[in-house]
């Protein structure tokens, strides 16, 4: 008896403990949080340095943007907009290329950005002591000199005619303080203790595995972000991050896309806006081993892509948010570099059994699996890599219409690292992969080092990016021509007719495109930009924070007025799989409440609190009647 | 006698030690790619990125001088340059996440080994009764239940519908706290899905192993002389306790030896910031240096908390003594 009045003594004291120490949470949930502009992104990433020159991660690459300008900015358009400088000019004839820096331009710290800033950053990186670790671009090659010819101008002169050379040295290295990297070791510098930039954000802290949070730069040259605070929420899982969103505890997301699954869900919220980048999507291609028999014969290589259909893919897979790709590697996103003549072959079952039969390859034994001329028979194996459901899924389409013409092809999923080195020594049949593409690139990036036979080592030694090992010398010759062509229209010429080529003889078979699809909320910032993507810096920089348009309410009567809002914009707004385009026209995106209070800063709120102390006196209580049911 | 005891143990645990040092250079190593070119290729970088990354990591260099420098990172540097962080150092990268694997872990080690006991003692006590059936019958079903789903479905409810809980991390994104009390109270806010649903799915063995030591004990005999004997139910039950406890201590010190390892769903699921993710992505990236480190760390706490364990049940059950043979 005794003990039971001791437990539910027991129980007593702990709720009332409880209900103390909750009704000295009161304070905390009223703090309300200076009224400062926070703008909340999410990204699936972790952070690895905010050195610009080493740094290798998605996330903290879109950091490193925020934090650092370069001299040039890349539109969504592909053209080339004067950024930190305020102009440049290319004389093709004695290659030389210069850039006048903006007047009024500072770095975080104060001191004016120069044209010797410039001279120092590449010289780090093509005459230093540590070229040989940050020239991954082999601009070494290309690069002459770098010389600041004053304050504010710059003078870089090529060795020969290279056409990349704007994109590496205008948008893609971004200038850095001589004054403070003169003092480190660029190799190993973290750069993670305020890091000093030139861009229209200053850092302000980093807690690992949570967020970074940048600020306005007061000075920016360009003007002060009309948003206050910048916090990049970091994610492990993209379920989280999308949960996030919905909930409205991040604005927007960045560095990933919307899985096709997820629109109709996220869509359902009438706040969040799903859109279809335009200058960015991913490519999924099979590679085929072309030092292996019978993969080194073209027409068979052609023969598998008959068998392909690649809408099917799209829509079975992607639900139709993707596109066919174009077989000569050069996707229709890279507008006019892309050849819109060479198209991609439709699925035609027939042709595709003709040329195996004209080859000889033929089903001889009746099992319905065809063999070679000497006898060996057609089966192979597709690898991919394990864990990514749409990869597997769409290998086991690809299979699926080869077993149609007579060729036995299973999957074989196994871990990025394994499928990484087996193709990379040539130790596979067809892989099936996937690459991000984006016209913000230099496509030389994407194709000289791709098919250049320079690149493709033989069997056994490990190649990087022409693993298909392709060898062409007449596509080599093109490949080094629209390297050093920087008339962009004889450029364009060479680039298409390297599509012909990659279309016609298929090394490896391009599938379908991913389209990037993004999302942002829009109840709490107007402005954004969606062409250029709504977390671009130029759609940063434009947003601005949502107010209530009519503010005074003075009677007594409550009145809830609402207001049309309209915006002129461009817009994509994808619904149900189809997508419609409506460009510049007046939208009525709904009305505005005006009455609305702004959102609050989240934190604890009363009703969660209230709700917490409840369940726990529940739960404490349940104990408490168990311990005390019996006698 | 204690003193042999003492000697002999930290003798093998020398030999352990050592073993372990070589196999954790060796393990990783022995899977197959290459950390360059698996970067290369994930971020798409150009193909003088792998020749320059693994001139930096020394991976082009013979194995026996990787052993060296390995060595040489284990006792004196900070563990060396991880390698998809680079240059960050791993000691920093640990250190960062380390201490929300402990407050993680270790409160999720009392809730679950704390609820998992009380339910089996109270099963036990009450054998056969509805109180016992109620409790084992659930511990089964919550038990059951696939983690990453019940993970889910927490965010999903308490995070999203009711919008009562956060749905990720470790404090808020970009909340200035004022103080520590609010620091630490928005760290306890977060902690509440992913410690619930932990708990929720670990304490069934707890329980399951208590009830059984409980009900085991309550057979015994100075259990039916102490009934006997007249004594008060409270006392028999302490007596009862005490001795049904080992069973479930034992597993507890096991989990405790694994706590630096972290734990790789629930960080993963609640995007909560550990040590488990961290060796999760080194496994794909081969990131050998912080691979060698993690598993260094987690080969330490494990031995000490077997060789604490082992002594700690001399303490525990005086039956226990530790004698020299032959």
């Amino acid at each position: 008896m005794y003990y039971i009045v001791k437990y539910q003594d027991r129980a007593f004291v702990l709720v009332v403990a409880l209900t103390i120490s909750l009704s000295l949470l009161g304070p905390y949930t009223n703090t309300t949080v200076a009224q400062e502009v926070v703008l909340k992104l999410g990204m699936p990433d972790q952070i690895d340095n905010f050195n610009p020159l080493i740094g290798l991660f998605a996330a903290a690459g879109y950091i490193r943007g925020m934090l650092y300008d370069t001299l040039l900015y890349i539109s969504a358009n592909g053209t080339y907009i004067p950024w930190l400088a305020e102009s440049y000019s290319v004389d093709s004839e004695k290659l030389l290329l210069r850039f006048r820096i903006r007047p009024g331009a500072y770095w975080h710290d104060g001191r004016p950005i120069t044209a010797s800033d410039v001279e120092f950053t590449f010289n780090l990186v093509v005459a230093s002591n540590y070229s040989d670790k940050l020239d991954k671009w082999g601009l070494r090659k290309y690069i002459e000199y770098v010389k600041a010819i004053d304050d504010r101008t710059v003078e870089f002169k090529l060795k020969e005619p290279y056409a990349p050379a704007l994109f590496y040295i205008g948008a893609l290295i971004p200038p850095l303080p001589k004054h403070i990297w003169s003092e480190v070791d660029p190799t190993t510098f973290k750069n993670m203790d305020n890091p000093v930039g030139s861009g229209p954000f200053k850092f302000l802290k980093y807690t690992p595995g949570v967020s970074i949070e940048l600020v306005a730069n007061e000075n920016y040259y360009r003007g002060r972000p009309k948003i206050d605070r910048l916090v990049v929420v970091l994610y492990k899982s993209t379920d989280a991050l999308m949960l996030d969103l919905q909930a409205g505890n991040i604005d927007a997301i960045t560095a990933t896309t919307v899985a096709p699954e997820l629109v109709p869900v996220l869509l359902r919220d009438p706040n969040i806006r799903i859109v279809e980048l335009t200058y960015t999507a991913s490519l999924r291609f099979i590679g085929f081993n072309n030092d292996r028999y019978p993969f080194s014969i073209r027409e068979f290589r052609e023969a598998i892509a008959y068998a392909i259909d690649k809408e099917a893919i799209v829509r079975i897979v992607m639900l139709g948010y993707g596109y066919p790709a174009a077989d000569g590697w050069v996707q229709p996103l890279f507008g006019t570099w892309y050849n819109p003549s060479v198209g991609y072959r439709r699925q035609n079952l027939t042709k595709a059994a003709e040329i195996l039969d004209k080859l000889g390859f033929v089903d001889r034994d009746g099992d319905g699996i065809r063999e070679t001329p000497n006898g060996t028979v057609l089966r192979f194996k597709i690898l991919t890599i394990s864990g990514l459901a749409e990869f597997e899924r769409s290998a086991e389409l690809v299979a699926g219409w080869l077993k149609r013409i007579g060729i036995d092809a299973s999957i074989e999923a196994q871990a990025l690292g394994t499928v990484d080195q087996r193709e990379g020594v040539g130790d596979f049949d067809i892989g099936f992969m996937g690459i991000g593409m984006s016209i913000t690139t230099d496509l030389d990036y994407y194709l000289y080092e791709r098919f250049h036979s320079s690149q493709a080592y033989p069997l056994g030694t490990y190649a990087g990016r022409n693993w298909f090992r392709y060898r062409n010398p007449e596509l080599d010759i093109l490949l080094e021509l629209q390297r050093s062509t920087l008339d962009p229209e004889r450029r364009r010429e060479i680039i298409w007719k390297i599509q012909e080529i990659v279309a016609r003889d298929i090394p490896a078979l391009t599938i379908y495109m991913k389209t990037a699809l993004v999302a942002y909320r829009t109840e709490r910032f107007t402005g954004w930009v969606e062409s250029e993507g709504p977390t671009s810096k130029i759609s940063i920089l434009n947003l601005s924070p949502r107010k209530p348009e009519v503010v005074t309410i003075i009677t007594q009567v409550p009145v809830v007025t609402t207001v049309p809002v309209t915006q002129v914009r461009e817009v994509t707004q994808v619904v149900g799989g189809t997508t419609v385009i409506m460009t510049q026209t007046e939208v009525r995106v709904g009305t505005l409440t005006v009455s609305e209070t702004p959102p609050q800063p989240r934190g604890i709120s009363t009703e969660t609190l209230t709700l917490l102390a409840v369940l726990l006196v529940v739960f404490i209580g349940a104990i408490a009647f168990l311990a005390t049911k019996r006698r | 006698m204690l003193r042999y005891f003492l000697l002999s143990r930290l003798l093998r645990v020398f030999i352990v030690f050592f073993i372990i040092v070589l196999l954790n250079f060796l393990l990783p190593r022995a899977m197959p790619g290459d950390p360059a070119s698996i970067l290369a290729n994930e971020y798409n970088l150009p193909a003088d990125t792998v020749r320059i990354l693994r001139s930096t990591w020394k991976l082009d260099r013979p194995l026996y001088e990787q052993f060296f420098a390995y060595l040489e990172s284990l006792f004196t540097g900070q563990w060396g340059y991880s390698y998809k962080y680079y240059p960050r150092t791993v000691y920093e990268l640990v250190m960062e996440r380390l201490p929300w694997t402990l407050l993680l872990q270790g409160i999720t080690s009392l809730t679950v080994s704390g609820l998992g006991i009380i339910m089996g003692i109270l099963a036990g006590w009450r054998r056969g009764s509805k109180v016992d059936v109620s409790i084992t019958v659930s511990a089964i079903v919550v038990y059951a239940i696939p983690y990453y789903w019940l993970a889910l479905m927490l965010q999903y409810v308490f995070g999203y519908i009711l919008k009562v809980f956060p749905v990720a991390h470790a404090v808020t994104p970009g909340l200035p706290h004022a103080n520590f009390f609010e620091y630490a109270l928005d760290t306890l806010w977060h902690l509440a899905l992913p410690v619930t649903a932990v708990t929720l799915t670990a304490y069934a063995s707890y329980t399951l192993v208590t009830r059984n030591s409980m009900v085991d004990v309550l057979e015994e005999d100075f259990i039916f002389v102490a009934k006997a004997k007249g004594l008060p139910e409270r006392v028999v039950m302490k007596h009862a306790i005490r001795n049904a406890l080992l069973p479930p201590l034992t597993m507890l010190a096991i989990r405790l030896g694994h706590i630096v390892g972290g734990a790789v769903i629930t960080e993963t699921v609640f995007s909560y910031p550990g040590v488990g993710y961290l060796i999760y992505e080194s496994i794909i990236y081969k990131d050998y240096p912080v691979l060698n480190a993690a598993f260094f760390m987690l080969a330490i706490t494990v031995i000490a908390a077997n060789f604490a364990a082992d002594l700690l049940y001399a303490v525990v059950d005086p039956r226990i003594r530790y004698v020299k043979r032959g």
